[in-house]
């Protein structure tokens, strides 16, 4: 190993930060993002006994509320919107091969003769 | 080995080159691993279900009011480990210990609905007859079909004398001659639409034929011979439960990893609060990001499962 200068250096340990107005900003976030979820739990439920003409459509609905709800754990509940760069980065090429994963049920459409018809 | 080696570093303070403390790191890294490993587990079950032939896909095996109501249990174990985490922030151990009761209560909760979920599965079962009966020979299968003349390959419902992942070779074995099974109020060949509209017709008393299956208690047999095969709603059932008790089960085993890990620092791992606070607060931080991650599983399942 060659010695390029000094390592990074401790910090000397300091009191804990606490920002308490930050704090309770954070909560009430939570709080909001809570109302947020319980409210998109409700609307696929109520949404599948209203349903719409196609099944199709109420399962897109139901999948697009997901992605919302999922959005706003990862945004505020795992600090992702104000999250570090180098987990943006992780998650970027995780996403890529989430997406590969997910490209793949494309080929659905070649498999028993009928199949795939939601694809069509 | 000097002192200065033996300490861990990064526990509280930041990594200039990668801007975290490695304990967040670490979690991000794994939960990029378990992003993958549910990732393909969902991309297969999203293939299985474009294959699926029109007609082919159960619908309404699933209790939707029960799902819906666990997944609201999850999210609020999700909401109270986040505050749990913020009351550290302020330093006020008891508030956290109290959000974290309720949390461990909620993911136990969540546990004892599946539970009771999975036996009722495990004692559901689907019969697949040798030949198609109609429902006009039958009146206690009037759910199963809309049509009195249509074929009735299958029926679903409770079967007498079955016990979890009974099959027809263990009722065989055990002397069984006949077959009683007393059907459920509507067969999964309906689509989800026409079940509702028929539970709709049920409730107003205008379904003649709805009404005659609610009312009818009745079993109805068939000998040993007459029928092909029955399962339980268990893997082997088919492609669908297979499915549902792959990504449910692995999803309740990260519930349970989360259960350890917070009672871990709850009782414990309690003692590092008073002798390093901040690294403490970052270990409760790090393990609710992966019962977040939990959280936005579920988020996902139930759709998937419960209404696709």
């Amino acid at each position: 190993m060659s010695s390029e200068g000094p390592a990074h250096t401790l910090p000397t340990p300091s009191a804990p930060t606490v920002d308490l107005h930050h704090v309770q900003l954070e909560q009430r976030r939570f709080l909001t993002v809570y109302a947020v979820l319980i409210f998109g739990t409700v609307l696929t439920v109520a949404m599948y006994y209203v349903h719409f003409e196609e099944m199709w459509q109420t399962v897109a609905v139901a999948l697009l509320i997901a992605a919302v709800k999922g959005a706003f754990v990862a945004a505020v509940f795992m600090h992702l919107w104000h999250g570090e760069r180098d987990v943006h980065k992780i998650l970027l090429y995780t996403g890529v091969v989430v997406a590969a994963l997910f490209g793949l049920s494309i080929f659905s459409i070649f498999n028993i003769p009928g199949s795939g018809h939601l694809l069509r | 080995m000097n002192q200065a080696h033996a300490t861990i570093r990064y526990t509280t303070e930041i990594r200039e080159d990668t801007g975290l403390y490695n304990g967040k790191l670490g979690m991000w890294l794994f939960l990029a691993s378990e992003v993958m490993l549910f990732g393909a587990l969902f991309s297969a079950y999203v293939f299985l279900r474009l294959s699926a032939r029109d007609g082919e896909w159960p619908h309404g095996l699933l209790n939707i009011p029960i799902g819906a109501f666990n997944t609201l249990v999850l999210i609020t174990s999700s909401l109270t480990v986040a505050l749990s985490w913020t009351s550290l922030k302020m330093g006020d151990f008891q508030r956290y210990r109290r959000f974290q009761f309720v949390t461990l209560g909620c993911a136990t909760a969540f546990l004892g609905i599946k539970s009771w979920e999975y036996y009722d599965k495990f004692n559901h079962y689907e019969v697949w007859l040798e030949k198609p009966v109609t429902a006009k020979e039958h009146p206690q299968l009037a759910g199963h079909s809309t049509d009195p003349d249509a074929p009735i390959a299958s029926i679903i419902g409770h079967v007498e004398g079955a016990r979890p992942f009974t099959t027809l070779a263990s009722l065989e074995e055990a002397g069984a001659t006949t077959v009683t099974i007393h059907p459920d109020k509507f067969h999964y060949r309906l689509s989800a639409r026409q079940q509702a509209e028929r539970r709709k017709a049920e409730r107003s008393g205008e379904a003649e034929t709805a009404r005659i299956a609610a009312e009818s208690h009745e079993g109805v047999s068939f000998d040993v011979s007459q029928i092909d095969r029955l399962s339980a709603f268990v893997p082997r059932h088919g492609t669908f439960f297979a499915n549902y008790f792959t990504l449910t089960g692995l999803h309740a085993l990260h519930v349970i990893g989360g259960i350890l890990a917070f009672a871990f620092l709850l009782w414990p791992g309690a003692r590092m609060w008073r002798d390093d606070p901040e690294r403490y607060t970052n270990r409760v931080e790090v393990t609710g990001l992966f019962w977040h991650f939990i959280d936005l599983v579920w988020i996902f399942l139930f759709p998937i499962l419960y209404l696709l």
